[in-house]
């Protein structure tokens, strides 16, 4: 004869192997969690797949070489020339510096 | 959120003329399928013109699964999640002093989480390699590259008198598609070739976008990949029930990023092994194997760890793309009528895996 609650006995023993990932148990749970829960937690299981700081230039030359692409148009790099950008003090000014 | 007109990046002229730059900040994504809990609202999306050129009501929308990558704003110092040294102000020395990269804390790390979702928002709904991100902070900026495998950070760019964020722009501007990330084997399935699909596979009849992957020269069907809210690196295994062209028939399709060790046996080759020794109660792969060459569909990451001393960076992975097809399509536990059509299930699979194979082959 059933009872309720079922003894404890029938509960999973620790260290069975029951995979707790809310791909396997969440069929019934809520779908959605908050932006803010979900921002933290993939900030915090991305912190260990970062890797650097590698200096810009072998960035560069490692994953969009030269030797591979057409020779570029006259384009020459001016110093000053994001001078606005870096000047700006609101996130929404920095797109226009950007693009203007 | 009203009209967000779209410019070309007139500080480099008309120096990258392929590429479009919209302003993203205020805009929901409008990518068909995604199972994240939030829209990510990136401040800028670089897309490829021709996509303008094609509907141009893309310049006043954000699609994730159309975009070639994001760029984000902070104008704070402190917003920087990537810090060699860090003091009691929250500063950075300078780039040259050490090596060791710590994960900022604080609103600092709600940006890591930021780029994070962008990133996944991408790489989620696109088959992609990988693709690229830029973070401007203040009068700095870095440049990321993402890969199943991890993210590589560049030191920092003072943009304005540093030539680095012109150049990426410039060079991206040139790059080929494969070099910016994008999976030249997947592409938009044809007029026929969607038609086909959805008369054959029921679960494709409703879909909004399909493509097609190419599998050493075979091609199938699917429903275009959607976000879902992980961090971009790992396996990301994506299974689809496809339609095969060349079968003409409903198959499935699993698409993963595979452990790359010389002692691990790719998956495709496995079933090739049960197959050729008869092995019963297991799946028929019709077509397998690594995709393309390592060049772009093997990770990056791992190459440069030694830019970080930070021990977990140490672990990372490297993967190789890796895809098969299998004849038999299951079906979800919860489709079962009841538990002893799944207990049948999992007997036959034991004979199959377990008791026969270990007999015949010795791949396990």
């Amino acid at each position: 004869m059933s009872t309720t609650p079922p003894p404890s006995s029938s509960l999973p023993l620790p260290g069975t192997p029951f995979k707790h990932h809310s791909g396997t148990t969440d069929r019934f749970g809520p779908k959605y969690e908050a932006r803010t829960t979900t921002v933290e937690r993939l900030s915090y299981d991305m912190s260990f797949y970062f890797v650097g700081p590698v200096p810009p230039q072998f960035f560069l030359d490692s994953f969009l070489p030269l030797t591979s692409l057409p020779p570029p148009a006259n384009v020459i790099f001016r110093p000053g020339m994001f001078a606005g950008l870096a000047a700006s003090t609101k996130e929404s000014q920095m797109y226009e510096k950007l693009v203007n | 959120m009203g009209l967000t007109p779209t410019f070309q990046v007139e500080a480099v002229g008309g120096c990258i003329p392929h590429l479009s730059l919209i302003n993203t900040a205020h805009l929901d994504d409008n990518v068909p399928d995604s199972l994240m809990s939030f829209s990510c609202r990136p401040d800028c999306t670089v897309m490829n013109r021709d996509h303008i050129d094609l509907n141009p009501e893309l310049e006043s929308k954000l699609d994730s699964s159309l975009a070639e990558f994001f760029i984000e704003f902070k104008t704070k110092k402190h917003d920087d999640p990537f810090r060699l040294k860090p003091t009691a102000d929250n500063t950075e020395a300078d780039n040259t002093e050490g090596r060791l990269m710590h994960m900022a804390k604080g609103e600092a790390s709600t940006v890591t989480g930021q780029i994070t979702a962008y990133t996944t928002s991408i790489l989620g709904t696109q088959y992609r390699t990988h693709t690229f991100l830029v973070l401007i902070v203040e009068k700095f900026a870095r440049l990321i590259r993402w890969d199943r495998g991890g993210a590589v950070v560049t030191e920092r760019i003072y943009y304005d008198t540093e030539p680095h964020l012109f150049e990426f722009l410039i060079r991206y501007n040139y790059a080929d598609s494969s070099m910016r990330g994008h999976d030249v084997t997947v592409h938009d399935a044809t007029a026929d070739e969607a038609r086909e699909a959805r008369i054959v596979v029921k679960e494709l009849q409703n879909v909004n976008r399909l493509v097609t992957v190419d599998i050493q020269g075979q091609h199938y069907v699917i429903g275009a990949p959607c976000a879902r809210p992980e961090i971009p690196v790992g396996r990301w295994t994506r299974t689809s029930i496809a339609y095969g062209c060349q079968e003409k028939a409903r198959v499935f399709l699993k698409d993963s990023w595979r452990v790359f060790h010389p002692g691990m046996i790719p998956e495709a080759d496995i079933y090739t092994t049960l197959q050729q020794s008869s092995v019963r109660n297991v799946p028929r792969c019709l077509v397998g194997g690594d995709i393309s060459d390592e060049t772009y569909h093997g990770t990056k990451t791992h190459n440069f760890v030694q830019f970080s001393l930070n021990p977990a960076s140490k672990k990372i992975t490297h993967y190789r793309h890796h895809r098969l097809v299998l004849d038999t399509v299951g079906r979800n536990l919860y489709d079962f009528k009841c538990s002893k059509e799944m207990v049948h299930a999992i007997h036959a699979s034991l004979i199959g895996k377990y008791i026969i194979s270990y007999w015949q082959i010795t791949v396990f």
